[in-house]
This record gives C-alpha cells, sequence and structure tokens, in this order.
C-alpha cells in the first residue's frame, strides 16, 4: 500500500487513509488474496490513526474501513463516537444509493463532488454515520438523512434518535472516505 | 401463502441463493456453504448484502425494501455478531421470507 496520510479531524482525533499502491494491482481484484490485502490495509491505517492521536493504550475508540486495496481508521477518545468508511467510487452504483437515501440526499451530494461520485459520498458518508451510532448494518443507513454537503463536510441527522452528525469527507485517487467523530453527548 | 411457480421452487432456492453469494463475493461455488459467514468467512462487505438484496428481488420477482433485511437480522439473530452469525444458511431464510411474503 501506498504510505499512510493522516489528518487530524478535533482535538485528540484523527484520520488516516491508506491506497492501494501500483504494486496491488498485483493482488487479484478477487477472492481470499484481495480480501487480506484490504484488511491489511485497514491495520496499516489503523496503525497510522492511533500512532498519530497518541491516546493511551485502552483509552480510545477506533472504527475501520477497508475496500478495494484501501483502509481507512478514525481514532478518538475512549467515549467519543467514532465510525468511518472508505469505498472504490466506482463500487457504489446510483441503485445503491437509491435504496438507501431519497433523491434530495443524492442531489446535495451531486452538487459537491459530481455526478460521478456522488453515490459513493452518499454511501460512505451513511456508513461511517452508522458506525459512529453504534450499530452495523444496512438497515440503519437509511436512517441517517443527509442535510447539506459542501466541501470536506456533510451534516446528516438520524430520523430515529434525532442525533446530529457532522461529517468529513475526501475523495482521493478514485476513492471516496468520510468519517464522523463526535464527542460524547452531554445530558 | 401463494407463491410463484415461475419464481423459484422451494427445493431450488438454496442452490439458487448459494449461486447469488458465489457471484456476488465473486468467490467459488464450492466455497460457499449453508455454514459459511458472509463476513468472516467470505469478506462481504456492507455493499455486498446490498447486491445480494438486490439480486433476491430479481430470483423472487419483488421489490424488496432495506428495512426488511433489517427487520428480519434484527429479529432472527438477536445480540449476535453478525460477522459470524450471517451464513448462507440465514440469506435463504431471508429469501424464503421474502419469496413467501404476501402481497401488500
Amino acid at each position: 500500500v501506498e504510505p499512510p496520510r493522516a489528518w487530524r479531524v478535533a482535538p485528540d482525533a484523527w484520520v488516516a487513509l491508506v491506497l492501494p499502491s501500483p504494486l496491488d494491482a498485483r493482488v487479484p481484484a478477487i477472492g481470499r488474496a484481495r480480501r487480506i490485502a484490504d484488511r491489511r490495509a485497514g491495520r496499516v491505517a489503523a496503525v497510522a490513526a492511533s500512532g498519530a492521536a497518541r491516546l493511551a493504550r485502552g483509552r480510545s475508540r477506533i472504527s475501520r474501513s477497508h475496500s478495494g486495496g484501501a483502509g481507512a481508521a478514525a481514532v478518538a477518545p475512549e467515549g467519543w463516537s467514532v465510525g468511518v468508511d472508505v469505498i472504490p467510487a466506482g463500487r457504489v452504483t446510483r441503485r445503491h444509493a437509491g435504496a438507501v437515501a431519497g433523491e434530495a440526499e443524492i442531489a446535495a451530494a451531486e452538487a459537491a463532488v459530481g455526478a460521478p461520485g456522488a453515490a459513493g459520498l452518499v454511501w460512505a458518508l451513511k456508513e461511517a454515520a452508522v458506525k459512529a451510532g453504534g450499530v452495523r448494518g444496512l438497515a440503519a443507513m437509511p436512517e441517517w438523512v443527509i442535510h447539506c454537503v459542501s466541501a470536506g463536510r456533510a451534516e446528516l441527522t438520524c430520523s430515529v434518535s434525532h442525533t446530529r452528525a457532522l461529517a468529513g469527507w475526501v475523495a482521493v485517487d478514485g476513492f471516496l472516505c468520510a468519517w464522523v467523530v463526535r464527542p460524547p453527548q452531554r445530558p | 401463502v401463494s407463491v410463484d411457480p415461475q419464481v423459484v421452487a422451494p427445493g431450488e432456492l438454496h442452490d439458487a441463493v448459494r449461486g447469488l453469494v458465489s457471484d456476488v463475493l465473486m468467490v467459488p461455488l464450492d466455497s460457499v456453504r449453508a455454514d459459511s459467514a458472509l463476513v468472516g468467512d467470505l469478506g462481504a462487505e456492507s455493499i455486498d448484502f446490498l447486491d445480494l438484496i438486490f439480486r433476491i428481488e430479481d430470483l423472487v420477482k419483488r421489490k424488496i425494501p432495506t428495512s426488511h433485511w433489517g427487520a428480519f437480522v434484527s429479529e432472527r439473530l438477536p445480540g449476535a455478531d453478525l460477522s459470524r452469525a450471517i451464513t448462507t444458511a440465514v440469506v435463504v431464510e431471508f429469501a424464503e421470507r421474502e419469496r413467501d411474503r404476501p402481497a401488500a
């Protein structure tokens, strides 16, 4: 993989992204070798994010994602809500996006990233929000509604819990990576 | 419950779903066993489950809202580690349920 890139997204919270290197083209696009390479990319990103955050062992929350040879991780202090997703933009079609988002949400993403990446951005934002919400799963994705998307930022609200999430995102070399990092909510 | 015999015969559903899993996850058919965990053993990602739902829609010839999958998983596998608990057999069960679901 390429050397990880890491950036600070909040005090003590970091996101790291690892993209496949040209040598990764030798890994088959499918099957066991691909899955192993993807998971390794996720682990490399996790190490990079953890190293950047410098949080004591056992005092941090981490979220990991991997797909298409890329890996991403978000790390924040214990008690924070953390979710990250990375996906090749071409992996997500309009049909995928339409199954988890309304037309207005897709249009908001399209205005920010352009038509080719809109479906992937919708997917990555919702997946990150769902993970930060503490659940995993496809079914929760429609519950997180994208309200607005701007350069590198987005706002979502959960229609069930009414929780608001501010997300960050980047589009790099055909991959979309989104994250939600939220401090503990005060009662 | 009425089942359209043109859709898929009950005994064929298991094999059909195995084939879908193999196609969507791009793994050899012989690696897809009834007890294979889609995430843990076969490397499925969340978007792959949506592809499976799309393919099951084609198989049973009816629209399947994404929420049906979530409701099914919550009811069938409460509290389970989904990376291990969602197996081919579970997906077959979901396809059976959708096939047999009375028309709205």
